[in-house]
């Protein structure tokens, strides 16, 4: 169960996965911009794995990534890019766009399996081969777009099969729509 | 003028106006000077406190405008992709390239852990807390200020993003000399920037705008104590702190120079010097001009007052201003007419009888003096009322005053061409006239005696004056004033024992008049320094021819005026009053002459004359008992002889002083007896034991039948009172004989012997001794 710092409040959405690599088998996704934005937001997918980034836009898009787990650029293009990308590293990629300052989107390409996503009340259940103990302790990897530093996830370590609350500490919720800034706004009213 | 020199009139004024003026003047310059001060200071404080303003919005504004530059570099692509591509020369590189675009004097790169990635400092890094980047992390930026290599910056720090976070972009801004003077330049002051590390060491100064050239380190580290407003001695200043947090580490200095924003002052304050110096001249110039207008009429009434003081009659001065000193003017010229008016009276009642409205003795002798100096003949006619006090005392003053105007009324009738009529005395009335023949003179007189002494008639009753007048040629009678009132009283004196109704004034009285008044101030002398001599003239007892008494006779040598008649001196000293002075006097020498003579063996009683005042004299009895002390024989045997007519002035006092004298023991003698009118009654009741018969009946007792009858029958009278007979004047052997026929018991005369001086009495004693057989034998012729 994950709740918020300071509270018990359950958080939802928040990716939970173990440590330890196992055998996952690579996808192909798609990560399409439509209003400016990316869809979706998050996206999880396995080593290996290949994500095609169409826009759907009537604007070009400038997608880029910075995080080392997978660093590319796609200069400004309109439909679909020529080739898909490779996340061939385990780890958190943000994934932004050079022209829409706002427009941010999450690759999460895991190692393992052994995955799941918080519901409403902030609760995760994962199938194990083996329970954790104090002598084989299991470490979970708990990651969500909020978290302060969304750049790497937050580890604890698991040592019963019946583990307490874990907390993190999450940004705010972005109280604005920041899908447009002010200026497209203006442009949009014209 | 005991206290030196004292300001005028004038001076006061002038002082009086300059202090005023001064007073004045000086307070409204203070007053002005203060308002200006007031004034020039609040709008310091007034431009200070927009220049804080300022320089906050200032600080802002620059804060704003240097966040969006850095957000323009952090959102740079190129910058990002740089940041990201973990190659430190590119992050360098990039970070240098970007952080000048910027505009920031320095710039750091640290990454989420806190590592630094990059730097274009030289020197270690600033230490950034972990507050700074969770606030930037929150906010977008973090603002802070700090000092470092004696160099304030204001540091930000903004999150570099891609899109996550993925790098601290912190650059530091210099609050440098540039930023002080655009502050500077727009509020209008001077500033400053000043820090310090910590809260407990000093400000350190690290920029000032420019053409601030002052040490004011050390003013404004002592500032530190008044946050907002330091008055110091060259500035007026605000201390303004940058920092957000309330820190005071960091603070800007406002400064205006006091002399730049005093200068308007100052020179308000000249203008304002200069303005009350030429009010102060004006007012100088205008009270110089008053006290001249003011202080010359004053002047001239000073003088004016003077000529009236002096007694001159002189015109007003024109006052040509009002008011007061015109009232002055009016009251000194109506002074001066009451001044004359009183003077007048002064001078009429100086000169005049209030009783009768003639002139006084002043004006009478004024006239004279005229008279005299004119060298004019003129007839004085004197004229004293003999009654007047009487009058006054039995009527009333005020019919004695009808009486004296009666008498000046008929005086101006009869003597019309009189020069003047006067009334000079309480009852005297003296008159000068024209002179006149002696005849016509005398006519005229006794007209005016008549008139006079005819009935008057006071309130309708007839009443009758008697009147004494004398009359004076001038100047043959007296030559000056001083004569003549000495004369006219003399002459008066005279005229009062004389029968006659008019007395000349008879040349040759004053004289002797002179002269008696010498004789009284010498006789003085004379008792008092003993220059008096005494004679003693020997009595003989009749019947034995022995030598039984002497009389003490006083004479006077005067050095100048050589013998004077013992008759003379004694009435003078009893005029003046020098008679009992004189008696005491006499008293003391024949006792002291007597004791010679006792001691030379001869004895004799006294005897000594007193004074018909002697007898009034309460002291006398005393006198006599005093120079008697010690007296060697019985007081009987002193004689005090007393004139028939001093017994018969005033009987009663007389026989009380002689009761006390023969209760003394003296024996009392009648001197001068049967020239007076004393009655045997009167006679018999004086305690007296002895009659001298006076010599005017002894010294031609030989060829006198009548004289002879009187002695005779006077010896006769005094035997049977039981009375002492003494003759003097026993001139002959004859007389002599008769009187010791007649049985008389004592006798004194030049045919026994003259009086002698006292050291010769014993020689005169021896004679009369060898001469006792003649005088005690009886004559035949008489013999019975």
């Amino acid at each position: 169960m994950i709740n918020l710092t300071g509270g018990n409040t359950p958080v939802a959405d928040a990716l939970v996965y173990l440590d330890k690599p196992d055998t996952t088998t690579p996808v192909s996704a798609e990560i399409y911009q439509k209003d400016r934005r990316f869809h979706p937001h998050v996206t999880v997918i396995p080593v290996g794995s290949h994500v095609e980034f169409p826009n759907r836009d009537n604007t070009q898009h400038h997608v880029y990534s910075f995080s080392p787990a997978k660093t590319f650029n796609i200069e400004l293009y309109a439909g679909k890019p020529e080739a898909p990308v490779l996340f061939d590293k385990p780890g958190i990629v943000e994934l932004g766009c050079n022209i829409h300052d706002h427009m941010q989107a999450f690759i999460v390409v895991t190692a393992t399996s052994k995955i799941g996503r918080t519901n409403g009340n902030g609760r995760v259940t994962l199938s194990l081969e083996q329970s954790p103990s104090p002598e084989r302790p299991l470490t979970l990897n708990i990651w969500h777009p909020r978290l302060t530093d969304n750049t790497k996830p937050v580890r604890r370590t698991l040592e019963s099969i019946n583990p307490d609350a874990i907390t993190i500490e999450l940004e705010p919720e972005p109280t604005a729509d920041g899908s447009m800034n002010l200026l497209q706004q203006r442009f949009r009213e014209l | 003028m005991s206290s030196g020199f004292r300001p005028g009139f004038r001076g006061r004024l002038i002082a009086a106006m300059i202090a005023l003026v001064l007073l004045v003047g000086l307070v409204i310059g203070a007053l002005l000077m203060v308002y200006l001060f007031e004034d020039e200071k609040s709008r310091a404080l007034e431009k200070l406190s927009i220049g804080e303003g300022l320089t906050r919005e200032v600080l802002a504004r620059r804060t704003d405008l240097v966040l969006s530059r850095l957000d323009v570099v952090v959102k740079d692509f190129g910058f990002r992709s740089a940041v990201a591509s973990g190659d430190p020369a590119t992050i360098d590189s990039a970070l240098e390239n970007h952080s000048r675009r910027a505009g920031a004097d320095f710039a750091l790169l640290i990454n989420n852990s806190g590592d630094l990635l990059a730097s274009t400092l030289s020197r270690r890094p600033p230490e950034m807390p972990e507050s700074s980047f969770k606030e930037a992390r929150s906010r977008g930026f973090t603002r802070t200020l700090s000092f470092m290599d004696g160099q304030g910056y204001e540091i930000l720090v903004i999150p570099v993003e891609g899109p996550g976070l993925r790098a601290w972009l912190v650059s530091g801004f210099a609050l440098d000399q540039a930023l002080a003077n655009s502050i500077a330049r727009l509020s209008g002051t001077d500033v400053t920037f000043r820090a310090r590390t910590s809260s407990e060491a000093s400000f350190q100064l690290f920029a000032t705008s420019e053409g601030l050239d002052l040490n004011l380190e050390q003013a404004l580290a002592e500032s530190s104590g008044n946050r907002n407003f330091l008055e110091n001695v060259h500035y007026f200043t605000r201390i303004i702190d940058l920092g957000d947090q309330g820190t005071d580490d960091m603070q800007a200095t406002l400064l205006i120079s006091r002399e730049a924003s005093l200068r308007n002052y100052y020179k308000r304050a000249g203008e304002l010097a200069l303005l009350v110096s030429a009010i102060l001249v004006f007012a100088i110039l205008l009270a110089l001009i008053i006290a001249r207008n003011l202080g010359r009429p004053v002047l001239q009434l000073a003088d004016y007052a003077r000529a009236v003081g002096e007694g001159e009659t002189p015109q007003p001065p024109a006052i040509r201003a009002g008011g007061e000193l015109r009232q002055l003017r009016d009251a000194l010229g109506d002074m001066l007419v009451r001044l004359r008016e009183r003077e007048a009276q002064i001078r009429y009642a100086a000169t005049h009888d209030d009783v009768t409205g003639l002139g006084n003795r002043n004006a009478l002798m004024q006239s004279a003096q005229e008279l005299f100096a004119g060298k004019d003949h003129c007839t004085l006619i004197g004229l004293r009322l003999n009654d007047l006090s009487d009058i006054n005392d039995t009527l009333g003053l005020e019919f004695g005053d009808k009486v004296l105007s009666g008498v000046s009324q008929r005086l101006q009738t009869e003597l019309p061409d009189a020069r003047i009529v006067a009334r000079t005395g309480g009852a005297e009335f003296l008159a000068l006239i024209p002179a006149h023949g002696a005849d016509t003179l005398n006519g005229l007189t006794r007209q005016l005696h008549d008139v006079i002494e005819s009935p008057l008639h006071i309130n309708r009753t007839p009443f009758s004056l008697r009147v004494t007048m004398v009359t004076m040629e001038l100047p043959a009678d007296a030559a000056n004033t001083h004569e003549l009132r000495r004369r006219l009283n003399l002459t008066f004196e005279m005229a009062q024992q004389r029968p006659e109704p008019v007395t000349r004034y008879q040349p040759g009285q004053d004289e002797s008049h002179l002269r008696e008044l010498q004789l009284i101030s010498d006789l003085h002398t004379a008792i008092a320094e003993n220059h008096l001599h005494m004679n003693y003239q020997p009595k003989l007892n009749i019947g034995s021819g022995r030598l039984v008494q002497v009389e003490a006779l006083v004479r006077w040598i005067h050095p100048e005026l050589g013998f004077i008649s013992p008759e003379e001196f004694i009435f003078l000293a009893e005029q003046s009053g020098q008679i009992h002075d004189l008696t005491a006097h006499i008293l003391n020498r024949v006792a002291g002459d007597a004791r010679q003579w006792a001691a030379v063996g001869l004895d004799v009683s006294v005897a000594i004359n007193l004074s018909a005042m002697d007898l009034t004299w309460p002291a006398l009895t005393g006198h006599v008992a005093e120079a008697f002390a010690n007296w060697h024989q019985g007081l009987e045997r002193i004689t005090l002889e007393v004139t028939e007519s001093a017994l018969m002035e005033d009987p009663e006092e007389a026989l009380a002083t002689l009761n006390k004298l023969r209760e003394l023991g003296v024996t009392l003698s009648v001197d001068d007896f049967g020239t007076g009118y004393s009655s045997l009654s009167q006679l018999r009741k004086m305690p007296v034991q002895e009659l001298k018969i006076d010599k005017s009946f002894v010294l031609k007792l030989e060829s006198e039948p009548q004289d002879q009858l009187i002695v005779k029958s006077t010896i006769d009278m005094a035997h049977g009172l039981g009375l002492k007979v003494v003759a003097e004047g026993i001139e002959s052997l004859n007389a002599w004989h008769l009187l010791q026929q007649w049985g008389c018991d004592l006798g004194q005369g030049f045919y026994l012997s003259r009086p002698v001086a006292p050291v010769d009495l014993p020689e005169t004693a021896k004679s009369l001794v060898a001469r006792r057989q003649e005088l005690t034998q009886i004559a035949p012729e008489h013999s019975r």
